[in-house]
């Protein structure tokens, strides 16, 4: 198997960005990355690219702005699996190269949520059930019921939902979601690519925001944001080859999925039970792990980057994806395990909580984590050492994960 | 690098207005094509679909499907794009030595939303888009003309590329627009849509679906008596627009080069037994053919009018009757390699003798921006 | 930066939107018409998975784990349990908007009630559904608590017909 390395990372400048428009904020972040990895755009190729194009209302906007991030001529590829849209890119970059087809490979993923004309950019979110909900008004829906269902999907979607799921399940309380929300937006305060920041915030300061629906408040609530996130692959040769001196080893990597909760096609009923199961996650983490030959992930793995638009998933996937015990992982954080100094760090730059561009998101938590493990993360680099670190993005109809394993050796060494 | 193989498809009948659902449409293709390969759900290790979030309506298209395409905690991802491309991403899972067997399924009920009103929302939205006449079609017909002029083709040659490309379809059970008598005259007196493109010189969006099963070399021999082999891949991707030499298919040209290369074909008019190119207007099979280096520059229609492209030809294209016989848009490039693993099998009905060697095309894109090769071969 | 070399504060700004009113999506024939169909007699229907013994709630066409399609309908019990809930905070004017219009405006939701969500299993089944749950003060609901679903006083085989879930016993806390 071919051993793959990230040479280099790019993130443009997250937020609301009214003066770039889409194919300015990609380029922003490919040609950070190219700088980066200190090698030409020549030297590229293939590429992986991705986004959810409901959100920024380009129908494959890649191909409109292929010159701008020097993809003419070259092989390029797309996904677009929601959520996970950013995970799913850099899976596709890293497949690429392990593939042997290609020895360098760019992999960039975006969103560009101020291009629709409503706040928080609904118009892609409502498009996920539009089609089920018109079915649903043919087959007899009230305007009540509409309204009702309306009530939890403008808080936060499935997601609130979830977060009760999860609470009902592990026995934690929202004092302990006002804490992780806090860390979040703490640490985004150290990070200069970061939305929401709040130096100093305290669990208070989120338990004064209003209450959106128990048990989600405002201060839950990820922002919409705009960005780019961008990493470029090698193979074991082609590092040696362009004399990249600082790289990340991808050691392995999984993505499966679970059924979609909540409904299926046209309101058909699932088989999910407890949308805060997350088979696919715990899965995908066994299968990453083993592929990287990780036995004691809690004990191997130094740090991760987990993607939690809302506090709840970070304390519900840590324990997914092994690092605590089924139901325990608030108490870890009352301890403080996962703040940036902590034993075990999570999310150290602010997580998808405190910026959430959809496409860019899963990307940008394999920036972070190789960011870290290169050492290059600036004011927000743990102190700790850390040699393996895992990327992890969630999404579709809290079905969807996956899960990158990367460290300071490849896997083997 | 690993060798993979195609060992099972499926193909769902190409119609308007299909009585089935997305759902039901994927959950067929992708139990059809693992019977033909003789596996259960349990032997996949993942699933790759191909779907775009326009053309279905809903953001995050796959996200209902995971059940119906067998992908249910199965290593997954989506392709947004022809369903050649997933076929690709699942070939390079196992190339990569990761997995074994793969899924790639692909879906597109154009009755659901009329794929060229999409193609508007392709346009880059600063200027083009604001300009009401541009869309799939006026472009292709951009395009055609650039290509006219450039070769000496006229609108005679494109609507012989018509008659047939209908004609072969007229045996193919799963075509949707099949014509056996048809015409050059028919062709050039149909509805014109944009001069020089009439009806039946674009490809009519249909509702369909495809899967096919890809294998490593071990898996193959495992499950499959005859399997076919992928041995070259190219893709290009080429650059917007007004970037591009609109009357050339530069990507094309480079993704064949670069799967030539891989497959060691050298002379492709005399190595490749059979081509299936994906032709969504007529002119691009001229421009395809080009592009492929079956004739030199400019030389496209000599090829039509020596009769070199029919199935007893020298060269043939599109026996199956190629897009213009019928394009689900995400699902069109995924048959075109089916039928080239059908010709290889020698399964097909408008069968090409002695066929060992197969060359797919799928393209993507406002005017084919987007295109990817597959060489397929009965040995490695 | 490689590209951008002037720096403007705001991009120019063209508008155009995504036709969504133009899609006809397909939903299976005959599974969910008769789900909604039983509603007028207060029954619920639900798809059963002969391979794995799955009752699905909505019916479903398709179970995900066997592969298999479910052809079998299944009667389940009308009485379940609470997996999870939200409540919503008192409504007032302005906070519920949906597709431009003002839920609490227009009538659709009560000023000053408030809505508790609960994801609810029927006994029998392998689904869980989000739906009102009725009849009770929000301190009093429990995760786990029994619930009954409540009709409509008329029904008439639609999808309004199942208002929502409420205690099947009388609660008692302190």
């Amino acid at each position: 198997m071919r051993r793959v390395a990230i040479i280099g990372c790019g993130q443009s400048k997250h937020g609301r960005r009214t003066d770039v428009n889409q194919a300015e904020l990609v380029a922003e972040a490919v040609w950070a990355a190219i700088e980066d990895a200190n090698i030409g755009p020549e030297d590229i190729e293939a590429y992986a690219v991705g986004n959810m194009q409901g959100f920024g209302g380009i129908c494959q906007p890649d191909l409109v702005f292929a010159d701008y991030i020097a993809a003419g001529g070259k092989a390029m590829q797309r996904v677009a699996t929601g959520g996970t849209v950013g995970g799913s890119t850099a899976h596709l970059g890293y497949y690429e190269v392990a593939s042997g087809m290609y020895d360098v490979v760019l992999a960039v993923s975006w969103e560009k949520h101020t291009d629709s004309a409503e706040p928080g950019a609904t118009t892609g979110l409502l498009h996920v059930a539009f089609a089920n909900l018109s079915y649903m008004m043919k087959i007899g829906m009230d305007m009540r019921s509409f309204a009702i269902m309306g009530l939890a999907g403008a808080a936060a979607g499935i997601s609130a939902y979830q977060a009760a799921f999860y609470m009902a399940r592990s026995g934690c309380r929202i004092e302990h979601f006002d804490m992780v929300a806090a860390k979040a937006r703490r640490n985004a305060a150290k990070n200069k690519y970061a939305h929401l920041k709040w130096p100093n915030c305290t669990p208070e300061d989120i338990a004064k925001t209003e209450m959106l629906i128990w048990p989600m408040r405002f201060g839950h609530v990820c922002p919409a944001s705009d960005g780019a996130s961008c990493v470029i692959y090698a193979n074991e040769d082609a590092v040696r080859r362009l004399g990249v001196k600082e790289v990340a080893w991808v050691k392995g990597v999984a993505a499966y999925a679970d059924e979609e909760a909540d409904q299926g096609e046209s309101y058909q009923g699932t088989a999910v039970v407890d949308y805060s199961d997350q088979t696919g996650a715990i899965l995908s983490a066994k299968k990453a792990y083993e592929r990287a030959g990780i036995k004691d992930p809690r004990k191997e793995i130094d740090m991760a980057e987990i993607y939690a638009p809302f506090p709840h998933q970070e304390l519900m996937f840590s324990e997914r994806l092994g690092f605590f015990d089924d139901g325990t992982a608030w108490k870890a954080v009352e301890e403080g395990v996962t703040e940036i100094d902590g034993d075990f760090p999570i999310c150290p730059s602010g997580g998808v909580n405190t910026t959430n561009a959809i496409g860019s998101s899963g990307m940008q938590r394999v920036v972070e984590a190789a960011l870290q493990i290169m050492g290059k993360a600036e004011d927000h680099q743990v102190p700790k050492d850390v040699r393996n670190a895992v990327a992890h993005a969630w999404g579709g109809q809290v079905q969807f994960n996956t899960v990158m394993v990367l460290g300071d050796r490849p896997k083997g060494w | 690098m690993k060798r993979v193989a195609i060992i099972g498809y499926a193909v769902s009948r190409l119609e308007w207005d299909a009585e089935k659902t997305r759902e039901e449409a994927v959950f067929e293709v992708a139990r059809e094509a693992m019977r033909s390969a003789g596996i259960e759900r349990e032997d996949l290790g993942t699933a790759i679909s191909a779907s775009t979030d326009f053309l279905d309506g809903r953001t995050i298209s796959n996200c209902m499907l995971i059940g119906a395409s067998g992908a249910y905690l199965k290593d997954e991802s989506k392709a947004e794009e022809d369903g050649m491309y997933a076929a690709l991403y699942a070939a390079q899972r196992i190339m990569s030595g990761v997995h074994d067997v793969a899924l790639a399924v692909s879906h597109t009920h154009s009755w659901i939303f009329n794929p060229h009103q999409v193609t508007q929302y392709m346009l880059e939205p600063w200027f083009d888009r604001q300009n009401e006449l541009l869309n799939e079609i006026t472009l292709a017909a951009l395009q055609a003309r650039l290509y006219m002029s450039r070769s000496g083709a006229d609108e005679e040659h494109l609507a012989e590329v018509c008659v047939k490309n209908l004609r072969n379809a007229a045996k193919n059970p799963a075509a949707f627009r099949k014509m056996a008598d048809v015409t050059v005259e028919e062709v050039l007196e149909s509805r014109l849509y944009s001069s020089p493109l009439t009806e039946l010189m674009i490809a009519p969006p249909c509702d369909g679906a495809a899967a096919v099963i890809l294998a490593s070399e071990e898996a193959a021999k495992e499950f499959c008596d005859d399997p076919v082999w992928i041995r070259g891949i190219g893709n290009a991707c080429d650059r917007y627009l007004r970037d591009r030499d609109l009357g050339r298919l530069d990507s094309l040209r480079i993704a064949a080069e670069r799967a030539y290369r891989m497959a060691g074909i050298e002379e492709p008019f005399r190595q490749i037994d059979v081509a299936e190119v994906t032709e969504r207007f007529a002119h691009q099979e001229f421009m395809a053919y080009e592009a492929l280096g079956f004739c030199r520059e400019g030389m496209g229609k000599v090829l039509i009018e020596e009769g070199m492209t029919e199935v007893y030809g020298e060269i043939p294209v599109n026996p199956s009757g190629g897009a213009l016989s019928g394009d689900p848009v995400c699902a069109t490039g995924m048959i075109r390699l089916i039928e080239a693993v059908r010709q290889i099998r020698g399964e097909t009905e408008n069968q090409v003798e002695e066929c060992r060697t197969a060359l797919a095309h799928a393209q993507w894109g406002l005017c084919a921006q987007k295109n990817l090769v597959f060489i397929l071969g009965d040995r490695l | 930066m490689g590209l951008i070399k002037e720096k403007f504060d705001k991009t120019m700004q063209v508008e155009g939107e995504w036709n969504i009113g133009a899609y006809r999506w397909k939903a299976p024939e005959g599974y969910l018409d008769e789900y909604v169909r039983n509603f007028k007699e207060r029954k619920i229907i639900g798809t059963l998975c002969t391979s794995c013994g799955r009752a699905y709630v909505p019916p479903r066409e398709i179970c995900a784990r066997c592969f298999t399609e479910t052809t079998e309908k299944v009667e389940v019990s009308q009485y379940g349990e609470v997996l999870a809930f939200l409540v919503s905070p008192p409504l007032e004017k302005g906070k519920v908007v949906i597709a431009g219009i003002d839920a609490v405006q227009a009538g659709f939701l009560k000023e000053g009630e408030r809505i508790i969500l609960a994801m609810v299993r029927f006994e029998g089944t392998a689904s869980s559904m989000v739906l009102p749950l009725i009849n009770i003060e929000p301190e009093k609901v429990r995760v786990g608590m029994k619930v009954k679903a409540v009709w409509a006083e008329e029904c008439q085989g639609k999808l309004a017909d199942l208002v929502g879930v409420e205690p099947a016993f009388e609660v008692k806390y302190e």
